[in-house]
């Protein structure tokens, strides 16, 4: 599951149960390089997870069913080392998803944040 | 509670008056009587009325129904024939509220009424007994007016208060010009709170003499009065004691009230921003993205590229108001420990570019590198806001201070220990107009450019930390400097407070 591609070839698996945003966000990473799949649940993500190398995962928190602390515990129990960002639109995490994800960021923020947290993340991976 | 000193009615023509214990025997003087029970005031009327009409002179009472009642039959009980005393014209029984009617205007006792109505019934009446005297005796023997007045008991009864304690002046000045004996009478229980104190006191000046409640006149002796003084004194000197207490405790209550509604709305409003935020983000994340894309899209020209980044920088200002309101609300998480120089040195790098190019110089006074406990976005979004203002004050450059020192302050009646940190800049100052409501939200002094909201979010929280944010204005050496100085409490009670 641990993909050994350069950076720039890296698949990022986003996980979001809003189609629209889910597809600018496609772009936006298909933009800076990356191979994006996407998913519209928690479930979904983890059956992509399982059946194809992902290198990092960027997951809405306020999911139905499945949310995306559940979802990024269980990624993490599958590859404890997968990085995983939480996007929130709430200004901050409750206490409990601390810990389950590497890093968060606040949906709306500047989108070159979230670029470049990608790009440390998994250039200290490889 | 306390012990005043009753002055006596002024000009008085009522002879001096006998120790409290003789009253029912003297027939001169202006006094009033408490009493709690009817039975009690009926018997000292019948001693008082009866005595008079016994002596031939005229008495007069102005009472209600029950007490007229109560007392004729007290009298007859004394052997006294009344009904023949009503014939002679020497006692007069006149219904308080219907004499009363006679003499107010407006709510208010009338002077020349009273003075004509009831002036002229004393003298008819006093005419009968002069009458009656001469019959039974060759002797001159001035005839003596003994008159019981209700009508103040009414008034008070009514809540009309001052024009009870008006009517008592009127007795006194009818006093002036008349020869009369005056009994007025109050039931002690119109005087049970403490709003009473001042107007019973006034009442009490109005006559030439006071006969306390039955508790002290049933009593026998000297000593058992002083007695019942040295209770009373000690009841006094309780109820003092115990107001205050309630007093306290009620300010206490009140503000533990304010305290939980303040937390109550905040709550709400915690959840409120929560959905707000909610709703915001999630499509701003989607706007945010699109022109990002757009910033370098192929397929744009260089003016629609030009309006893209507009839109961009408009949302950016959108994302800034949301995320200062919303932020503050925030109820989740737990406090960390924090180096607030740690957070000052981040700021001024996030700053770094604007203020080399707006050409500001930075001068750094850390004394002290002090944790404080709190959230470190918020405590980042104070600093952001002071020194982003002291930078858009300073388009022209100047000089930036930031220091960071131990201090204490006074927050709600305790001194904690803190850390301060204070921003000053010399930049074009904060106009007059503002400086009063610079807390407040929406108010900034940069026209569309500001949203207003900066310092009230940092003043929450700051305060939610238990510490103060202040603002100063001066000149030195011609330049205006404009100064914030935040105290954040670093003592152990306020850090376990604030967790």
């Amino acid at each position: 599951m641990i993909s050994s591609r350069p950076v720039k070839t890296a698949t990022i698996l986003c996980v979001d149960d809003e189609p629209k945003a889910l597809s600018v966000r496609r772009l936006l990473l298909e933009s800076a390089g990356y191979r994006v799949a996407t998913a519209l649940s928690g479930e979904e993500g983890i059956r992509i997870f399982k059946s194809q190398a992902v290198d990092a995962v960027i997951m809405d928190y306020w999911l139905l069913g499945m949310d995306g602390i559940e979802t990024a515990r269980e990624l993490k129990r599958i590859n404890p080392t997968i990085p995983i960002i939480v996007l929130s639109a709430l200004t901050e995490l409750p206490g409990e998803s601390i810990g389950a994800a590497d890093r968060w960021f606040l949906k709306g923020d500047d989108p070159a944040y979230l670029l470049n947290a990608i790009k440390t993340m998994l250039e200290s991976r490889s | 509670m306390s012990t005043t000193k009753v002055p006596m009615p002024e000009a008085s023509s009522f002879a001096p008056v006998a120790p409290w214990g003789e009253h029912d025997r003297d027939s001169h003087g202006h006094v009033v009587q408490f009493y709690s029970e009817d039975v009690t005031l009926v018997e000292t009327l019948g001693r008082f009325i009866g005595s008079a009409l016994e002596a031939g002179d005229a008495a007069i009472v102005v009472a209600t129904k029950a007490h007229r009642d109560g007392l004729h039959r007290q009298l007859e009980s004394r052997g006294l024939n009344v009904e023949s005393a009503i014939e002679e014209g020497r006692y007069v029984a006149l219904d308080a509220a219907e004499t009363m009617a006679e003499i107010m205007v407006d709510d208010w006792p009338d002077e020349s009424r009273f003075a004509n109505h009831v002036g002229g019934i004393i003298t008819r009446a006093r005419s009968a007994a002069e009458g009656v005297k001469k019959s039974r005796t060759s002797l001159i023997i001035e005839p003596r007016v003994a008159v019981f007045g209700e009508m103040v008991a009414l008034l008070w009864a009514d809540g009309k208060h001052p024009s009870a304690i008006r009517l008592e002046q009127l007795w006194n000045d009818l006093a002036k010009t008349h020869s009369f004996s005056l009994r007025c009478a109050y039931p002690m229980a119109g005087f049970h709170r403490q709003e009473h104190s001042e107007p019973f006191l006034k009442i009490c000046a109005e006559h030439s003499a006071v006969i306390p409640g039955e508790s002290y006149t049933s009593l026998n002796n000297e000593a058992d009065r002083l007695r019942n003084i040295s209770q009373l004194q000690q009841k006094a000197q309780a109820l003092d004691a115990e107001i205050a207490e309630r007093k306290e405790a009620q300010e206490s209550l009140h503000l533990r009230e304010l305290a939980l509604q303040d937390a109550v709305q905040h709550a709400a409003m915690g959840k409120l921003a929560a959905i707000i935020a909610h709703e915001i983000n999630n499509p701003l994340e989607v706007i945010a993205n699109v022109f990002f894309l757009l910033r370098d899209h192929p397929s744009l020209d260089e003016g629609a590229r030009s309006l893209a980044h507009i839109a961009e920088e408009e949302i950016s200002r959108v994302r800034q108001i949301a995320n200062q309101t919303l932020a503050f609300y925030r109820e989740s998480g737990k406090p960390i420990s924090i180096s607030l120089n740690h957070v000052l040195d981040g700021v001024l790098d996030i700053y770094a570019r604007s203020l080399k190019v707006n050409g500001v110089s930075v001068e750094k006074k850390f004394k002290v590198d002090r944790e404080i406990l709190g959230f470190p976005v918020e405590i980042r979004q104070v600093f952001v806001n002071l020194i982003g203002n002291a930078l858009q004050a300073m388009p022209e450059g100047g000089v930036l201070r930031i220091g960071i020192r131990d201090s204490s302050e006074l927050v709600k009646n305790s001194r904690l220990a803190g850390v301060r940190v204070n921003v000053t800049d010399t930049g074009v100052g904060i106009p007059a107009k503002y400086r009063d409501k610079l807390f407040q939200p929406f108010v900034t002094t940069r026209a569309e450019k500001g949203t207003g909201l900066g310092l009230w979010v940092s003043r929450g929280i700051v305060q939610k930390l238990g510490g103060t944010i202040r603002f100063r204005a001066g000149k030195i050496r011609g330049k205006t400097i404009t100064s914030f100085s935040v105290f954040i409490p670093t003592s152990p009670d306020e850090l376990d407070r604030v967790s």
